[in-house]
């Protein structure tokens, strides 16, 4: 959840918009409105989070709106590169 | 419930693009003001030095002190009897009471969040902010990150030397002390009462226990349990360190000894 009073939203959007702007394949209903993005830890029904190897553990507990997930539909251990 | 998923090459870039879809203009934050931006009427018990900026979005406790050339960015929140030194500048922070911020003091500058894609770096827009507790101080020219998603964290009564500097999303617990030089990476949780010397470098995405202290320049690359004292790079316990420190001089003595003999 993105503090309001810092960051303006130019959301929400729907689940196809998404996708279309990914240029990517999607379940699920593509009229799912999406209003903002989240951690996955903290995600609700209308935020969008990411999933990566990191965060495998707690993604099945999580009740995001939707996840973005590997194209291999598994979470595999291969390691992306991240910079913090 | 059923999940909804997308399906993507590298979630984490995607991810990024997403939020700049959400957040256009969280790319780069502005840093452009005019006059009419700044705030008027402040209450009488606020003490202001020359050239000061503060947002008129901004809000600042009664008994606070500025001083010359500080900034105060749009939304942020500072509680009573704060201290703020020369040249701080504050962005997308909330500040508790009491705190003392001493001379060029950076809050809520960018975290440095960046992924890579094949052959080029996109820039995760950094959408989170910098929560103070109470009775905190900050020494001059630290630096704190603001955070990506969620938000980086001081609580009640941290002293932080000069010259330090906080990544995204760390999470300091109460009471902890962190000497001047140290640098603590992004999404590192560091426990209650936690001592930190000179010059530690701790990497990212740990967690550190509470009443962990940590000798000077020691550099720490895994989790830390709580009630341990470490020294040394890479970490270990600092009894186990004294030992290798001993063990190196003894094998050099040795090693002049074979010297002499092997002369004769």
């Amino acid at each position: 959840m993105v503090d309001k009073t810092f960051y303006k939203n130019a959301g929400p959007f729907t689940l196809s918009k998404i996708s279309e702007f990914l240029n990517s394949k999607y379940t699920g209903n593509k009229e799912k409105i999406i209003s903002d993005i989240a951690p996955v830890d903290d995600a609700d029904q209308n935020e969008i989070c990411f999933v990566s190897d990191k965060y495998k553990d707690i993604y099945n507990k999580s009740d995001a709106g939707a996840f973005i997930i590997k194209d291999s539909k598994q979470l595999t251990n291969e390691k992306n590169i991240y910079f913090f | 419930m059923k999940k909804i998923y997308i399906f993507s090459k590298n979630p984490h870039f995607d991810m990024a693009k997403v939020a700049t879809l959400f957040y256009p203009e969280a790319d780069y934050p502005k840093f452009s003001f005019d006059i009419n931006d700044c705030i008027k009427g402040l209450s009488k018990s606020v003490k202001l030095s020359s050239n000061v900026f503060i947002h008129k979005t901004a809000s600042i406790g009664d008994n606070c002190e500025i001083g010359c050339n500080s900034i105060i960015g749009p939304g942020v929140k500072i509680g009573e009897n704060c201290l703020i030194g020369d040249n701080v500048s504050i962005y997308f922070s909330i500040i508790g009471e009491n705190v003392k911020i001493y001379q060029g003091v950076k809050i809520g500058s960018e975290g440095f969040g960046f992924i890579m894609n094949e052959n080029s770096f996109k820039k995760i827009p950094q959408l989170g902010r910098v929560i103070i507790g109470n009775n905190v101080e900050i020494g001059a020219n630290s630096t704190i990150d603001r955070g990506s998603i969620g938000d980086t964290e001081i609580n009640d009564y941290c002293m932080i030397d000069n010259i330090v500097h906080l990544g995204h999303n760390v999470k300091l617990g109460q009471k902890c002390v962190i000497a001047a030089m140290t640098g603590i990476s992004g999404s590192t949780t560091i426990g209650n009462n936690v001592m930190i010397g000179g010059q530690v470098g701790i990497s990212g995405h740990l967690k550190i226990g509470n009443n962990v202290k940590i000798a000077a320049k020691t550099g720490i690359m895994k989790n830390i349990d709580d009630n341990e004292v470490i020294a040394g790079y890479p970490s270990e316990k600092i009894f186990d360190w004294h030992r290798n420190t001993i063990i190196l001089k003894n094998l050099r003595q040795n090693d002049k000894k074979m010297n002499l003999i092997l002369r004769k």
